[in-house]
């Protein structure tokens, strides 16, 4: 799936040498990689290893401060202007969902679409409730979050971030807030954006999903990349001594 | 039983809740009044419950009593009633205040229609609530009767009666006994309909407003004419009136306002909006002060503004009657307009006003709209040709004949969306350049062009339309050395605008110039739009700090450094172009309203008062109360923010204020606004002592207001923030649409709080020597020499706790109802 389509175009995300520090502590110590377009990219590692910090950087909700980062072709500067277009380009869903609770499920998914995008009311109403269908509660359309249970707010998040028409997605652990009952949902839906071909960033401890969905998965520990390759290499021929320790702990 | 038998694994599901036991008078009392497990208890409760029922059952009669005791005299509140609301305006001017409340009470009854205030009401809720509003009437007026017999062997108040009140308690009696029965009779009627009938909840202010005008009308009471000597007349005999006048007013402007409403709901919103924020300048500067202004400028602006209003809806409407109503409305009252400065015959406005109804009937009888408009058009060209047999001047005349001409090509050239936009600003644009023309051309008495194109409207006028063009330049502009050039240019030209007024030395202007130059320079030197603006920004900010050392007059500095600041958040703000042309709006408005306040406050009226200020009583109290709350709230939400930036500089303003403002006594900041603030002004700036006072009102609240707004802000995750701008929101966009809402919600019950202090400490202004309505309340009436109203200061202060208490519980069940309404999402 990789690169396909687009792979006239340069990569969907470039990193190169990405640092990062919060205060004394160097949260990212040197992240390079790319992810091409229509890949899906699992990022796994122990926390505190910067997974949550490198995926928060790609949209800038963080600021790296060495080394470089473009996204679909724009460097990310301090340049406001840059930062606005990669956002309307990079959709996010959140591990505590961020709903606006002020508002309704329609008016979540639409205040986006409206304000950015200058779309009129009506047609970003009927694009959300398309998108309320495809993640499968069209009919909680006019109740409020909060009335929601929490796999629902989740799917409302992704609902509201496709609604801008994002190029790339990034999901930073989307289901570690979720009753297990609720996490089949939310990866159900993740996995149908993965088959139309999205591009995909997804920090995740649900090893099934990363094994089953992702072209390429990342082992982040102290700030950078460890390890990384496919589903395949990783669970059964992983190299590196960490990453081996990191597996027998969590399977 | 069949259910507990059959066992656990068998669950019923018609199975409910038990139906509470009917609740009821006799209940309520039960388990309220004489509650108990035990008879001990029972006797100990009863026993509680009489004692304090006739504890309260003696105050009550206490008070009535006390209220209703002949020699109460509240002929002091009623026939004071002028004084206590307006205090020494003048009595050839009181027009000026109908006309204040008349376009207030358009203004609320218009805003009720389009926000579809109120709902409906039960009738068994609405007439209980009558019912017991009667009863207790009733029983008020009994209860005065059988105080005078003192039962229960207390003595309660001796006071003599006469026949005048016996008469009043009877017919008090027989209309509260008459309504509680039929108040009863309608709740037994209505209660047993389901659902039950419902009214809607305005008609309630529709009958007490219709009660007040009865009562204004019919009542009449004691008038105190001598010491010893006293006649009856109705109650506020001159203000009935124009309160009736009023009250019809608010009842025919409501349907209008619905059917407005329906019409064009979204326009008609906007200019609710737009009318509430306008009426405030308005009603104090214009109306109820003499402003010195030349009212036939007035009236022309007003009919370019309405002409334009015409065409800009066409320009919207989809064809059909609506658009031909609203043209042919417009074109009536555009058409008598110049008439209605009451120079011209009556006859003239009539038969205008005859012309433009001609008009609307075929306009209306036409389908399309370019027939309607041809329709319109062929009727205005027949009313300008009338007209030139009518003595008027020559600029109502090219005026009209202006909109016909526009009218009668709309068809050949407003086929599209853009053409017609297009007309629309041609009209603005011609009528404008009309009237500057005849201005310069009738300026005459010595006064040449030169003159007129130094006064300082004029210049301001330039600087403000080249600041605003030159942000709206820049919102246009790609990046680039065009856009920096632009700026520059236009910054040099602000710059050195205010100087061309000759009366500055030639090196102050070539000062600014050069120092314009240099901001151009530094701007060509820098790549990145962002930091050219940052630049220019930074120039400009030097700029208005030299300005500080050169002659000129103040409003120029006000403007410079406004631009200044403009430029300064343009790239924290503009980064959308939304973002950006919202900028330019503000721009503008803020330069005008800047404008406006240096213009219209200042302290010169020709309006004839005794006193301080034009200003007095409740009308005094009401417009410190609601300028000082309408300014704080967004002055406070401005410091709110500022204080949480992630920007040092405004961080560091906004707390710099915040503590100070906070740490001096607010009677201190009036004393500063009454005595220093002239002194802090440069000479030759001069404001009214009233606007100098909501500016200090404004100072003290802002900063309690911005505390708990601060409160609200930290209470807010995060991750809203995040959510908000990871989803391509603005800075500012995400603040006012995700942020503010949730924040403000949050803190309401603290903000109605100081809304109340608010409110009640504008009666502190009494000690700087403004009358408000508890000044004269305790001072001028009780000490005037008429012998009738002497020590009557009890009296005055029971009227001013009832009058204080309506306000603020009305300002408390407001924001109950508002948090109630905006409560939903928190399930």
């Amino acid at each position: 799936m990789t690169g396909n389509g687009q792979s006239s175009r340069s990569p969907a995300i470039i990193c190169e040498d990405v640092k990062k520090w919060f205060g004394d502590f160097q949260a990212l110590t040197g992240v390079t990689t790319s992810v091409g377009w229509g890949e899906v990219v699992v990022i796994i590692g122990p926390s505190g290893s910067g997974k949550s910090t490198f995926i928060r950087c790609i949209n800038r909700l963080e600021n790296h401060q060495k080394g470089r980062i473009v996204v679909d072709g724009m460097e990310l500067t301090n340049d406001l202007r840059n930062i606005d277009a990669i956002r309307r380009e990079v959709g996010m869903v959140f591990q505590q969902f961020n709903l606006f609770p002020h508002l309704t499920v329609m008016q979540n998914i639409t205040l986006a679409p409206i304000w950015v995008r200058n779309r009129t009311r009506t047609d970003s109403e009927a694009n959300a409730m398309t998108l309320l269908e495809r993640v499968g509660i069209p009919e909680q359309a006019h109740k409020y979050p909060g009335q929601l249970s929490g796999g629902q707010q989740q799917r409302v998040a992704i609902a509201r971030a496709l609604a801008m028409n994002p190029k790339i997605m990034l999901f930073d652990e989307p289901t570690s807030a979720l009753d297990p009952e609720m996490i089949k949902e939310v990866l159900d839906v993740m996995k149908e954006l993965a088959d139309t071909g999205m591009t995909m960033i997804v920090v995740s401890h649900e090893m099934g999903f990363a094994r089953q969905v992702a072209d390429r998965i990342l082992f982040f520990d102290f700030g950078t990349i460890v390890e990384e390759g496919t589903p395949e290499h990783f669970f059964t021929n992983p190299q590196h001594d960490r990453t081996k320790l990191f597996l027998s702990q969590i399977l | 039983m069949a259910e507990a038998t059959s066992g656990p694994a068998m669950i019923d599901l018609t199975d409910r809740a038990p139906d509470p036991p009917p609740a009821g008078p006799w209940r309520w009392m039960r388990e309220n009044l004489f509650s108990g497990h035990t008879w001990g208890q029972i006797a100990f409760n009863s026993f509680l419950t009489l004692v304090f029922a006739l504890v309260l059952l003696n105050i009550l009669r206490f008070i009535t009593s006390y209220l209703f005791a002949p020699e109460r005299k509240w002929a002091a509140v009623t026939h004071n009633a002028k004084l206590l609301m307006v205090q020494a305006f003048p009595q050839d001017d009181l027009i000026r205040i109908w006309t204040s409340l008349g376009i207030f009470m358009v203004l609320v009854v218009w805003s009720l229609a389009s926000w579809k205030v109120g709902g409906r009401l039960e009738l068994p809720v609405f007439a209980g609530g009558l019912r017991s509003g009667a009863v207790l009437i009733g029983v008020t007026a009994i209860m005065h009767h059988a105080a005078e017999a003192s039962t229960f062997g207390i003595p309660i108040l001796q006071f003599d009666s006469r026949a005048d009140w016996s008469t009043v308690r009877m017919w008090i009696l027989v209309a509260g006994g008459v309504a509680a029965v039929l108040a009863h009779f309608t709740v037994r009627w209505s209660r047993a309909k389901d659902p039950p009938p419902t009214i809607p909840l305005l008609t309630v202010p529709v009958m007490i407003m219709a009660v007040v005008a009865a009562f204004l009308w019919t009542v009449r009471l004691p008038v105190p004419l001598g010491q010893f000597d006293q006649t009856t007349a109705p109650i506020a005999a001159t203000t009935a009136g124009p309160w009736t006048i009023l009250f019809v007013l608010a009842v025919v402007a409501y349907p209008l306002g619905v059917l407005i409403e329906r019409i064009w709901p979204r326009a008609f919103r906007r200019l609710l909006i737009s009318a509430w924020v306008l009426s405030y300048p308005v009603i104090i500067f214009v109306i109820q002060r003499n402003p010195v202004l030349d009212w036939s400028d007035m009236i022309m602006l007003l009919a370019v503004a309405l002409g334009a209003g015409a065409l800009r809806v066409l320009v919207h409407l989809p064809k059909g009657p609506t658009a031909t109503a609203v043209v042919a409305a417009v074109g009536v009252v555009t058409a008598a307009l110049p008439f209605a400065s009451g120079e011209e015959p009556l006859w003239a406005t009539a038969g205008m006003v005859l012309v433009g109804l001609a008009i609307l009937v075929a306009a209306l009888t036409v389908k399309e709209p370019v027939e309607m408009v041809r329709a319109s058009a062929a009727g205005m060209a027949l009313a300008s040709l009338l007209i030139w047999f009518i003595p008027m001047p020559f600029l109502y005349r090219i005026l009209i004949i202006a909109f016909t001409l526009f009218l009668l090509v709309t068809p050949t050239f407003g086929v599209t969306q853009r053409g017609r936009i297009n007309l629309v600003r041609a009209w603005v644009a011609a009528s404008l350049l009309i009237v500057v023309a005849f201005r310069l051309a009738t300026l005459g008495d010595g006064t040449t062009l030169t003159v007129f194109l130094r006064s300082d409207i004029v210049s301001i006028l330039l600087a403000v339309l080249l600041g605003g063009g030159a942000l709206r330049t820049l919102s246009l502009l790609p990046k680039g050395p065009t856009a920096t050039a632009v700026v520059a240019v236009v910054g040099v030209v602000t710059a050195a605008l205010p100087f061309a007024s000759g009366e500055e030395p030639l090196w102050a202007t070539a000062g600014m110039v050069l120092v314009g130059l240099a901001i151009l320079v530094a701007a060509l030197t820098v790549k990145e739009p962002v930091e050219m603006v940052r630049a220019s920004a930074a120039g400009m900010a030097l700029a208005s700090l030299l300005i500080w050392f050169i002659p000129m007059p103040f409003l120029y500095r006000i403007l410079i450094i406004a631009f200044a600041l403009f430029l300064l958040v343009t790239p924290t703000f503009g980064g959308t172009q939304r973002g950006r042309t919202n900028l330019v709006r503000a721009w503008v408005a803020a330069s005008v309203l800047i404008v406006v306040i240096f213009r219209l406050g200042a302290a010169n009226t020709s309006l004839e008062f005794q006193g301080t200020t034009f200003l007095g009583g409740f009308n005094l109290t009401i417009l410190l109360a609601v300028s000082g709350i309408a300014l704080s709230l967004p002055a406070g939400l401005i410091l709110a923010l500022a204080r949480t930036s992630s920007m040092p500089i405004f961080r560091l303003l906004a707390t710099g204020y915040i503590e100070l403002v906070r740490s001096v006594p607010m009677i201190t900041w009036l004393f500063f606004g009454s005595a220093m603030l002239t002194a802090f002004l440069p000479s030759g700036v001069e404001f009214d002592e009233i606007v100098r006072i909501v500016a200090a009102i404004t100072i003290f609240n802002s900063a309690y207001v911005a505390e708990n707004i601060r409160g609200g802000l930290q209470a807010i995750d995060k991750g809203q923030y995040e959510a908000a701008r990871a989803a391509g929101l603005s800075l500012v966009q995400s603040t006012s649409l995700v942020i503010l809402p949730q924040a403000v919600r949050t803190v309401i019950p603290a903000l109605v709080g100081s809304v109340i202090v608010a409110f009640k400490d504008t009666s502190l202004v009494a000690i700087i020597g403004l009358a408000d309505i508890l000044l004269i309340a305790r001072s001028f009436i009780p000490q005037q020499s008429d012998p009738n109203f002497q020590g009557t200061l009890p009296q005055m202060m029971f009227f001013m706790a009832l009058f204080y208490w309506i306000f603020t519980f009305a300002i408390s069940r407001l924001s109950l109802r508002y948090e109630r309404s905006l409560g939903i999402g928190e399930r």
